[in-house]
């Protein structure tokens, strides 16, 4: 642990100590009552020479408050506390204040425990050394305000009261705090002065004091008279035996002593050789880091100051550290990238070499061989759909083999209509010339047979030669479009059948598809 | 007590002139080292589109050539055929005369429309491939279907171009006579006939 100052200041001493993980060492002490104590002060500050340390003040005089306010909350709660503050404690030059609970009824305030402390002159002339020398004073703690740190391990208790001995108390006179806890909270505390040469002497009085403590706070209703007030004393082992001796007549007060070493291993301190609380309490302090109650502008600036500029050079050191590692990261990604754009540089050349090598042995053509081959695959194209009369009349004649007594009397080439040219709003040579040519095309054949023929026997031969057409590969489809003989049960069917018959053929159109492609 | 008066700034000149001065050089060697590795960034992309530009050429230069292998030869025969030239049509007109002669047949005749381009040939194909159609409409009386398979076979192989039987009717007149010469059958055909116009100025060779 790295040693820590701190600068305990009571009503009538000084005491200067080094805090290390051995515990507290008293490196200066001084009377207040001496009235060259301010100079021996500055002058042992020089010659120590003290980074930063805190203040501790042991003093009378504090005032504890336990106030309601509303539930407000931001600036307004702060500006509402500060009046609070000087109106109740307008006599206090520095004030503390912690929030304890909020109210469960009527208007559900938030209860405040607002402590007061006014500074004695001997303590206002302690701070103004400080601060003509430039110390740097990290912050200042109240002794009676630390004792909070120690009541979580006193004993269960509705009404504690704890004892300690005030440091720097001169012959002959003995300084005692009386810390009150009520219900687990920081309630008053009270310094008392003995006077006295023999233990005798002095405890007998510390007891009547503890008693005087009991009549006082029973008087003004602080505590229940029916329950017992449980009296700690955190004194030195010595002082704890010699107070053994003396026990009190009431029955409403119970001593017991609470060992220092004890509440050091409660509170995890490595240090146990504690001769008072205070001690304790500043060990305490120190190695949990706990935050100063005050911090008085004028006393604790130096020590803001360096700070300050403290983090100011972290934050420039944090920038330029920054900065340069940014900038490795930057040249470090720079130096790759370039080693890939030279590799890309020479890939470049060789592909360039390699495209004037293909150039160089290209084959001249007149047009570009994309258009090559565009006219090529045009022409296929166009000559798939050809239909040509040799085509088409072999794949009829193919199906007409056998049917001799069917004349045919027309063939035509059914114009392609396309999707495109039937409609209104196209303009007509918008469609691209590939969608007209369909991949079959429409052929109407009309043929004919003799009336000498039963009606029955005509219509099986149509059909038959129908057949005989769909069953070439070429033909997709056969339908019979007119039909001078129609026996469909959706058709008409008329015929004269008296005298002057004619020997009028009958007529028959087939609608063909056929693909050749 | 007494109560320090200084202004901040006074307090915290050095420090603060020492951070201002700390962010200054990082803003500057930060800068400098960025600007540094994007400028090799920007060359990088460069090349790398020099690259895909190279790469893209070279792939073009390899499909050509083999295109030019697959289809040279058939290229040269359509450019012989006609197809792949300017229309003749003369050389149709005398086909269709010499066909003629050559079938007897009576009231042959012919006509040609007016060529038209199609701007639009399809998807795959260049929009100014060049591609024209004209419309000839023969018309005659044949002895028997086998005349209209010779007329469109001598055309076939005789008149330059390619053609398509758009419309057409072959139509038997009355009964079929086979002790004189007559006709048989009425014809009526329209052929489109299809060209690709080589550009006037011709292209870039390669």
């Amino acid at each position: 642990m790295q040693t820590k100052h701190a600068l305990y200041v009571t009503d009538l001493a000084i005491i200067f100590c080094d805090i290390d993980a051995d515990g507290v060492k008293e490196v200066f002490s001084h009377s207040l009552t001496d009235a060259h104590y301010s100079e021996k002060l500055h002058a042992f500050l020089l010659r120590h020479k003290p980074e930063a340390f805190s203040v501790y003040l042991d003093v009378m005089g504090e005032e504890f408050k336990h106030e309601s306010i509303p539930h407000i909350g931001g600036k307004d709660r702060e500006l509402l506390l500060d009046r609070k503050c000087k109106s109740l404690l307008s006599s206090a030059d520095l004030t503390w204040r912690k929030h304890l609970r909020r109210e469960k009824k009527g208007r559900k305030d938030d209860v405040y425990l607002i402590v007061g402390l006014p500074l004695p002159s001997s303590v206002e002339h302690v701070f103004d050394v400080l601060i003509q020398s430039n110390q740097m004073v990290s912050g200042v703690y109240s002794m009676s305000i630390l004792a909070r740190e120690i009541q979580t391990i006193l004993p269960a208790s509705p009404q504690n009261l704890v004892v300690s001995r005030v440091l720097g108390s001169p012959a002959g006179r003995k300084v005692y705090r009386q810390t009150f806890f009520k219900e687990g909270e920081l309630s008053m505390s009270r310094v008392t002065s003995i006077n006295g040469e023999t233990h005798e002497q002095i405890f007998s009085q510390l007891v009547s004091e503890i008693e005087r403590m009991h009549h006082f706070l029973a008087g003004t209703r602080q505590i229940n008279n029916e329950v017992t007030l449980d009296v700690c004393t955190t004194l030195g082992v010595h002082e704890a035996e010699q107070l053994a001796r003396h026990q009190s007549d009431s029955d409403k007060v119970d001593i017991s002593d609470f060992h220092l070493a004890d509440i050091a291993r409660e509170k995890g301190l490595k240090a146990s050789a504690f001769s008072s609380l205070v001690e304790l309490l500043i060990a305490l302090s120190a190695s949990k880091n706990l935050t100063p109650h005050f911090k008085p502008q004028g006393l604790c600036a130096p020590f803001n100051r360096v700070k300050a500029k403290r983090g100011l050079n972290a934050i420039a050191i944090s920038v330029l550290a920054l900065s340069v590692a940014l900038s490795v990261f930057f040249v470090f990604t720079a130096s790759k990238e370039k080693d890939k754009l030279e590799r890309l540089i020479i890939e470049i050349a060789q592909l360039d070499e390699q495209k004037n090598t293909l150039l160089d042995h290209a084959p001249v053509t007149e047009i570009e061989p994309v258009k090559m081959k565009q006219v090529v695959d045009l022409y296929k194209t166009i000559h798939m759909h050809q239909y040509a009369p040799d085509d088409v009349l072999e794949v009829l004649s193919n199906a007409y083999k056998g049917f001799g007594d069917i004349s045919l009397i027309k063939l035509s080439w059914l114009k392609q209509v396309s999707a495109g040219q039937n409609s209104r709003h196209r303009r007509a040579n918008s469609e691209p010339f590939l969608n007209t040519l369909k991949p079959t095309r429409h052929f109407e054949l009309k043929v004919s047979l003799p009336s000498t023929l039963s009606n029955r026997v005509i219509l099986e031969r149509v059909n038959d030669f129908s057949i005989a057409l769909n069953k070439q590969p070429e033909v997709k489809s056969v339908t019979r479009e007119k039909a001078a003989l129609d026996t469909r049960a959706n058709a008409r069917l008329a015929e004269s059948l008296g005298g002057g018959m004619s020997n009028k053929p009958v007529e028959f159109t087939l609608l063909i598809e056929i693909g050749l492609s | 007590m007494k109560l320090s008066t200084q202004r901040p700034f006074t307090l915290y000149k050095r420090e603060m002139i020492q951070l201002l001065v700390a962010i200054i050089f990082s803003f500057s060697i930060v800068s400098g080292v960025y600007i540094y590795l994007d400028d090799i960034e920007k060359q990088k992309a460069d090349a790398l589109n020099q690259q895909a530009r190279v790469n893209s050429e070279i792939n073009h230069l390899v499909e050509n050539e083999a295109i030019v292998n697959r289809v040279n030869a058939r290229f040269s025969q359509l450019k012989a055929n006609g197809f792949y030239a300017l229309e003749d049509r003369l050389a149709w007109t005398e086909v269709l005369t010499r066909v003629s002669k050559q079938l007897k047949l009576p009231n042959f005749k012919y006509s040609i429309a007016p060529q038209k381009t199609h701007p639009n040939v399809g998807s795959g194909f260049q929009s100014n491939l060049g591609l024209s159609e004209s419309l000839m409409t023969i018309e005659g009386d044949l002895l028997h279907e086998g005349d209209f398979v010779i007329i469109t076979q001598q055309l076939e192989a005789l008149a330059p171009g390619v053609f398509i039987v758009r419309e057409c009717t072959m139509e038997q007149d009355g009964s079929i006579v086979t002790t004189q010469i007559k006709k048989n059958l009425t014809l009526k055909c329209s052929l489109a006939w299809y060209s690709v116009q080589p550009p006037s100025n011709g292209e870039t060779e390669q």
